[in-house]
């Protein structure tokens, strides 16, 4: 498809360049009186932080004004989007002004949470800053979280900023973090003391299989499944009634969460109750070194695989929807047949799409029980992966905005 | 914060705009020492100092002050500071939010003079042709006895005249309807020559009653349907098998009564019926399809809310202000379902010919201003999509009109008690009061307890417009009760009759709360005109419709409860609610209902913006066919196209397959070449296109010799250029009128139903314009010619 520039394309583009400059610019502003290379010392042990801050804007390496990025939003999103799932005739009556509300609610919730455990990592380092030494540690204290949750909020009106006037809504704001975090991620990883070498064969593998990762999982995130739909009401056989059932259900979404979910059991582990049976099992198989956890780690992908897949898709409503439209499939009745029909089919792609996710996730880490050097390529491709669903968005976006005006006859 | 921000900004421009009405009003005198003679001299002046470069805000202050002097001297009516205000407001592209009984058409002279000096294209949209019919007569000597034109863009009701659309839209200022504006914009551009069109830019509209025009009105497009679809005759049969279904185990309807749909049991009831068995599968896909619009019809369109039935003909009402909406019809069939439904006579369907939204309709104008009582509620929204700013122009005499806080009770019953009960005293005391209803059939229902109490009562609905203008008149004599729906809240303007100050003004009773705030107030507005008493009190139930409709479920449950409670004496009936947390129901219902109506109106727009850009696209291509005077490079330019998509387009051709091509587009005799043929490289496409291109002009040349006369060529050029747009076009119209539907499906896909709309509808595009090559090529090659004795040729299109 050509794509021809036009005004509103280039506007947008604009702003978002200018967004993402602002958010670049605000992960280079320290927090105020810290020393920045012990806090990234201090910051170092706490490996799910940073993941979890890679995959949703942050900078939890470093504390910086926008260190909690655009997470606390995207997170309240989520959750939002999950709380319709189970009460979605009460959310879906809420005026706009109603839900924006709540939503920037649990944002905010989140991010004092999010800003506690930062400061409370770096409760040492804060008391060393001259704000502690002026107003106390404890206001300190107080007062970095402030920051920080001030910082995330920011963020998230930025975003929605973007959404309105930009390009890539809301995930726009997670990209270049993720982009700049691929290299590191594979030198360093998880952590776990397993190192990708840039050699040249390595790097020569590695640009194969990147190459053949993209076109095969862009190809695979476009693919659905069209299920032909009749509408009573629209008279027109017009090409192209069909509910569409995405291969990839859940997009790239159990990326960002399942290290964080794998790894909050290891925080339960203190030095009182470590010799007990369930924080020994913890210990030993909540790792990616070892067959047992590698296979618990799959599983966690694939329950979020399913958990995200019934989220996006919502069945029980589409089905509702459907029945109150008129519309049906043939030979299905309306209502409770069709909902049972879409979860079948739901299950049916997200079971595949999950061997995919799986697949992914688990074959750099197989790899890694034997060669050293590749157990990391797992966390590269996730990230990679939620990148290019991201960024497929954006291109259809600017597809869609530069075709807009893009008519004659002759 | 941004509120603040924009209040500030607000004080400050009225700040300003009183200190020039303050410079206007100051003229006066030197106008007012003028002859009638130099007064009328001053529009050439002025239209002599805008050719000299100057604009019309140069010229506003002093022009303003002529129109006012104007209109004292024609009229004997002087706008008042207010009015001024008011008017400067206007002009410069903004909403003016005035009260009823405020002057708003004295008031519009001002702008419609200013902008009237540029010449055609300005327009005042009132909001009915009984309204526009008046205010042109009568405002109109104002405008010619200055020396500017001035026509009424529509004819009073029931005249049966043609009106000389040439001109109307010559005129500098017209005073028309929005839906009379729109239907002529759409027939312009149907029209085959540029002789048959007849307006002439759009330059300034003044919009009145802007909120209803461009809110309530914004999910009605004007739609000129023609070219009737295949009919069917199932509508009766189905509805029939509807109306014996039985209403709880085969039909479910939802709690907020605006859906409906057929039970499995109801599938089966259905089949048993039939004697057939899956209803579902696609044989039965049209029976299927009538049943469902059967079951709408029968379900969810309620005689008398939604339509009525008057002479044999189901008419459909406006929800937001109860007119009849004449012409209009529900889409896909759903229309001729409810005529099944009321055993009136089946109409043809027809497709979609051409369409247009008000939204669209005004933004193609260079400058966009309204007036209205009831804007202030909708700032955000205007502002968003018009960029209209909304000002309060303050009132001539303050309001002293007291709007009562609702009176609240558990079932409507209760509620039209204690209404009636309010009715009956004032009626005693004879104050007149305006009973207002939210549909036909509470206003018929109210016009009857009236009769029970043998209260003497005007009823003014959908059924007896006719009357209204009359009924309005009396509506403010002492003793009068007036039933009316929401009918009378715009464009009426209820004066008090002797004595009736004393008593306290009109009474406005409204029997429920509309679908927005705005509505109300509207009705409120009723009373209390020009600094006159007045009362407004609204009767709510949580029976009400939009209580029911868009209510939290707990109302539903606790609405049950105290059924039951009344039921069983528990709670005496007529009771009041009066807890904080009821009052506060109604409040936020109705902010439910606006913000997903609200909604609505974004999404349109969304969809409406890619159909704009399409329609305008043909619409500039009609044009040009229409003005150029050598359509050889257009026509050379569809050639190339359509053999080039051609030999692109199919792989394998055989030579029957181009010989057919040949046949069905451009030559009915073609006897194949077997030696060119046979030598052709059918698998080259610059080979075939070059191939089908020399047949292509041959043929051409041939139809040109046919002709004598070159005028009478290019007309049949032209002729049959437009025929093949307009057919490609009208098709692919009632395309994306469809289109709209399907894709909000796509969203499950977790894609954009925009972007999809849009690739959809572009995909939809380029096979529209496959076919217009087609039907271009085909009607300019294959048309029959007759020749007629006096040099006419008669063409006939294959």
């Amino acid at each position: 498809m050509r794509i021809r520039w036009n005004k509103d394309l280039t506007k947008r583009i604009a702003w978002t360049a200018l967004l993402l400059m602002v958010l670049e610019l605000g992960r280079q502003i320290v927090l105020p009186g810290m020393d920045a290379s012990q806090a990234e010392q201090a910051l170092r042990n706490n490996t799910l932080m940073k993941l979890f801050g890679n995959v949703t804007g942050g900078q939890m390496s470093s504390p910086t004004l926008f260190s909690l990025g655009v997470g606390p939003y995207m997170t309240s999103m989520i959750l939002w989007q999950a709380v319709t799932l189970f009460n979605s005739e009460g959310i879906q009556n809420l005026p706009e002004e109603v839900s924006g509300f709540f939503q920037r609610l649990i944002t905010l919730i989140i991010a004092i949470l999010q800003g506690f455990q930062m400061v409370y990592t770096l409760r040492k380092i804060l008391a060393a800053t001259p704000i502690a030494k002026i107003f106390g540690t404890q206001a300190a204290f107080v007062l970095i979280i402030l920051m920080l949750v001030g910082g995330a909020m920011l963020v998230a009106w930025m975003a929605d900023v973007n959404a309105n006037l930009g390009i890539g809504g809301l995930g726009m704001m997670i990209v270049p973090s993720l982009a700049t975090s691929l290299p590191s991620m594979l030198t360093t990883g998880l952590g776990i003391g397993d190192r990708f070498e840039y050699t040249t064969v390595n790097v020569v593998i590695l640009v194969i299989v990147t190459l053949i990762f993209v076109s095969f999982t862009v190809y695979l995130n476009r693919a659905e499944m069209r299920l032909p739909l009749q509408r009573p009401l629209v008279e027109n056989d017009y090409a192209g009634s069909y509910l569409p059932i995405r291969f990839l259900t859940a997009g790239a979404m159990p990326f960002m969460f399942s290290t964080s979910i794998f790894m909050i059991p290891t925080y339960l582990i203190t030095a009182n109750n470590q010799n007990q049976p369930w924080a020994r099992f913890i210990n030993d198989y909540l790792t990616y070194d070892n067959l047992t956890g590698i296979i618990i780690y799959g599983a966690v992908i694939v329950f979020l695989g399913y958990a995200f897949a019934f989220v996006n898709f919502l069945p029980t409503d589409v089905a509702k929807n459907l029945r109150n439209s008129g519309d049906y499939f043939y030979n299905v009745a309306p209502g409770d047949a069709t909902e049972q029909l879409l979860i079948r089919r739901l299950m049916f792609m997200t079971f595949f799409g999950n061997c995919y996710l799986v697949f992914v996730a688990i074959t750099p880490l197989l790899v890694g029980l034997n060669v050293s050097g590749y157990a990391n390529m797992s966390f590269y491709f996730g990230n990679l992966m939620i990148l290019i669903t991201m960024i497929d968005n954006v291109i259809e976006q600017v597809r869609a905005l530069a075709n807009k005006n893009n008519y004659s006859l002759l | 914060m941004v509120t603040l921000m924009n209040n500030f900004r607000e004080n400050f421009r009225l700040r300003k705009y009183n200190k020039i009405a303050q410079q206007i009003i100051d003229l006066a005198p030197k106008y007012q020492q003028m002859s009638d003679h130099e007064l009328q001299g001053q529009t050439v002046i002025f239209k002599q100092r805008l050719q000299d470069g100057e604009t019309l805000d140069d010229l506003m202050v002093e022009a303003y002050a002529v129109a006012r002097e104007a209109d004292n001297r024609v009229l004997g009516l002087e706008p008042y500071f207010v009015q001024v205000v008011g008017a400067i407001i206007l002009h410069d592209g903004n909403i003016a939010e005035m009260k009823t009984g405020e002057g708003k058409t004295l008031t519009a002279t001002m702008p419609m003079y200013l902008n009237g000096l540029l010449g055609v294209g300005n327009f005042l949209i009132t909001a009915n042709p009984y309204l526009a019919v008046r205010d042109a007569t009568e405002m109109g000597v104002v405008y010619r006895w200055l020396g500017l034109t001035i026509e009424a863009g529509v004819l009073p009701e029931g005249s049966d005249d043609e009106i000389n659309k040439d001109q109307v839209y010559a005129a500098d200022i017209v005073y028309t309807t929005n839906s009379s504006l729109g239907f002529d914009y759409l027939i312009d551009n149907l029209a085959s020559t540029k002789s048959s069109q007849h307006m002439q830019g759009f330059r300034y509209a003044l919009i009145d009653e802007v909120d209803s025009i461009l809110l309530d009105m914004a999910q009605t497009p004007l739609i000129i349907s023609g070219a009737p679809k295949v009919q069917s005759n199932l509508f009766e049969s189905t509805d029939r098998i509807v109306k014996m279904l039985d209403r709880d185990v085969d039909v479910k309807l939802s709690d907020d009564t605006k859906k409906a749909w057929f039970t499995e049991t109801g599938i089966q009831t259905m089949e048993s019926y039939f004697g057939i068995t899956g209803l579902l599968s696609p044989k039965w896909k049209e029976l299927y399809r009538h049943l469902v619009l059967a079951l709408k019809a029968n379900y969810l369109y309620i005689r008398n809310k939604a339509y009525v039935v008057a002479d044999g003909e189901v008419l459909l009402l406006d929800e937001a202000n109860g007119r009849a909406l004449e012409g209009t019809q529900l889409e896909s069939g759903l229309h001729q379902a409810i005529e099944a439904k009321e055993g009136v006579k089946v109409s043809t369907q027809s497709r979609a010919m051409a369409s247009v939204t008000y939204q669209n309709l005004f933004r193609m104008f260079k400058k966009l201003s309204g007036m209205s009582g009831t804007a202030k509620t909708d700032v955000k929204e205007f502002r968003q999509i018009y960029n209209l700013n909304v000002y309060t122009v303050p009132t001539h005499k303050p309001t002293i009109r007291q709007d009562h806080p609702d009176k609240m009770f558990v079932t409507n019953k209760e509620k039209i008690y204690a209404s009636v009960d309010q009715i009956k005293q004032a009626y005693d005391q004879k104050r007149p009061v305006l009973i207002e209803t939210g549909s036909v059939s509470m206003s018929n229902l109210y016009s009857r307890l009236m009769l029970r109490e043998g209260i003497v009562h005007n009823l003014l609905n959908a059924r007896s417009e006719a009357k209204e203008a009359r009924i309005v008149e009396e509506a403010g004599q002492p003793g009068a009760i007036t039933v009316a729906t929401s009918m009378a809240g715009r464009g009426t303007d209820i004066k008090l009759g002797p004595g009736v100050k004393e008593k306290g003004g009109l009474l406005v009773v409204g029997t429920e709360r509309m679908e927005s705030e705005r509505i109300d107030n509207q009705l409120r507005g009723r009373a209390g005109r020009q600094g006159d008493p007045g009362d407004s009190i609204f009767y709510v139930s949580l029976e009400d419709k939009i209580v029911v409709q868009h209510g939290p479920k707990w109302v539903k449950r606790f609405r049950k409860t105290m059924d039951a409670e009344i039921q069983s004496g528990k709670r005496t009936f007529g009771k009041r609610l009066v807890k904080h947390r009821f009052k506060r129901i109604i409040h936020h219902v109705q902010v439910s209902a606006e913000a997903a109506s609200r909604s609505e109106r974004f999404q349109t727009l969304e969809y409406d913006e890619i159909f704009r850009v399409q329609r305008d696209t043909i619409y500039q291509f009609r044009d040009q066919m229409m003005q150029n005077d050598d359509l050889q490079p257009f026509i050379d330019k569809i050639f190339t196209d359509l053999v080039e998509d051609f030999a692109a387009t199919h792989h394998d051709l055989t030579t029957e397959d181009i010989t057919d091509f040949i046949y069905n587009t451009m030559n009915y005799n073609y006897v194949p070449n077997r030696y060119r043929l046979a030598n052709l490289d059918r698998d080259d496409p610059s080979a075939v296109s070059n191939f089908l291109m020399q047949e292509l002009q041959h043929c051409f040349k041939q139809q040109r010799a046919k002709f004598t006369d070159d005028a009478q060529f290019l007309y049949y050029e032209r002729l049959t250029i437009l025929k093949a747009i307009d057919n490609a076009w009208i098709e692919h119209v009632d395309n994306l009128q469809q289109l709209k539907a399907v894709v909000t499906n796509r969203s499950t896909a977790q894609r954009n139903p925009v972007y999809e709309y849009q690739k959809e509808s572009k995909m939809s595009f380029e096979k529209m314009k496959q076919t217009f090559w087609q039907n271009a090529t085909k009607y300019l090659l294959l048309s029959t010619l007759k020749y007629q004795p006096n040099g006419k040729i008669d063409v006939e299109f294959p």
